[in-house]
């Protein structure tokens, strides 16, 4: 998200220059097109844009490392078990056990598993890839440009939460429609004692909080990811603002507070993939069996 | 008062007031998890898991609250 990094700042600080850094402009950098040795990445389809921008390369790049891994892995899973393939079962058996088992049974969780592993694995790994400082821009210094270093996060964009959470808002009703029929399923949306009256505004109401939790889903993904790299940057900010010498006695403490955001940052990443993937399973065998 | 000192006053308002309600929400969320730990420690497991999923919910009421002060940061 926050194409900052070190060396930008570092080197504005040295300078002494008042260039003037724009929060706003990093929200129009992540869905900028990327540019390659000076060709812009931009393609437009129809209406649609299909620009190559940051936050397109982050997703190639947790989409990357997820399969790679899961391959390379399962083609030569042994009995005994190497070190990967203990890391990658343990989070299988997680996934299977914690997170599916506890909403599904049968064959709806044989269905359903494999998309909600997957998600969980995608977003745990964009979420961790978006902490790794990358040279992501560039940056001019005393005429030289040097690569600037920042971070973000695939899932520090809103455009890629609200896809996943479409995801699973449409495969809630998929589930739900293919284990019930249409009828059944919609009817199963207000309670079957309901007086005849309420039961338009029973059906008005979970409408919208079907609606709601796509939202809410998406949007905790994002803002979390989000206010999570703005403060780390606002640490990292507070070190390079000390311009005064008789104040670096706080740059100790101001680092530990850097170290302590990042590995906070470190626990949100996993507990929002867990959250995003648990969330996911519970709406889906919500929907397969609605006689709650 | 220009429009933009006040949208940098409603954002830090925002945030502070849309955080009251979650921060009283998870307290009372964890604190009763940890009762239900303490006196069922056989539970833990699925309460943990309960628990997990709760604070995700809670929390998402404050991040509404961030995405309105991030919006009147930065748009308005």
């Amino acid at each position: 998200m926050i194409g900052l990094g070190l060396i930008a700042s570092s080197s504005e600080a040295a300078e002494g220059a008042a260039e003037t850094f724009k929060p706003t402009d990093e929200f129009e950098h992540a869905v900028k097109p990327i540019s390659i040795a000076g060709h812009e990445l931009s393609f437009q389809i129809g209406p649609i844009d299909m620009s190559v921008s940051k936050a397109v390369v982050y997703v190639w790049l947790a989409a990357l490392i997820v399969g790679i891994f899961c391959i390379a892995v399962a083609r030569v899973a042994k009995i005994l078990p190497t070190r990967k393939q203990m890391a990658l079962e343990a989070l299988y058996e997680f996934v299977e056990d914690k997170l599916v088992g506890a909403v599904m049974h049968g064959k709806a969780a044989a269905t359903w598993f494999p998309y909600i592993l997957t998600l969980f694995l995608f977003i745990l790994v964009s979420n961790l890839i978006g902490l790794l400082p990358f040279f992501l821009g560039t940056e001019e210094w005393k005429g030289l440009t040097l690569p600037a270093l920042g971070t973000f996060a695939a899932t520090s964009n809103i455009n890629v939460t609200v896809a996943l959470a479409l995801m699973t808002f449409v495969f809630t009703h998929f589930a739900g429609i293919k284990a019930n029929g249409p009828i059944g399923y919609f009817k199963g949306w207000v309670p079957g004692s309901a007086p005849a009256v309420l039961k338009p505004v029973l059906f008005l109401i979970h409408f919208v909080s079907e609606i709601f939790r796509l939202v809410s889903l998406a949007v905790r993904l994002f803002a979390n990811l989000l206010a999570g790299h703005i403060m780390i940057l606002v640490f990292y900010s507070l070190t390079f603002m000390l311009s005064s010498y008789v104040l670096l006695v706080l740059l100790i403490p101001l680092e530990f507070g850097v170290i302590a955001i990042s590995l906070f940052e470190i626990f949100v990443a996993v507990i929002q993939a867990y959250i995003f993937a648990i969330l996911s399973a519970v709406y889906i065998g919500g929907a397969i069996n609605q006689d709650h | 008062m220009d429009n933009k000192a006040m949208a940098l006053l409603a954002a830090g308002l925002a945030m502070g007031i849309g955080a009251l309600g979650p921060g009283i929400g998870i307290g009372y969320l964890v604190g009763k998890s940890v009762e239900g730990i303490a006196r069922q420690p056989e539970a833990s497991g699925d309460i943990r898991t309960t628990m997990f999923i709760g604070i995700g919910v809670t929390e998402a009421v404050a991040l509404y609250a961030l995405v309105i002060a991030i919006l009147l940061i930065f748009v308005a």
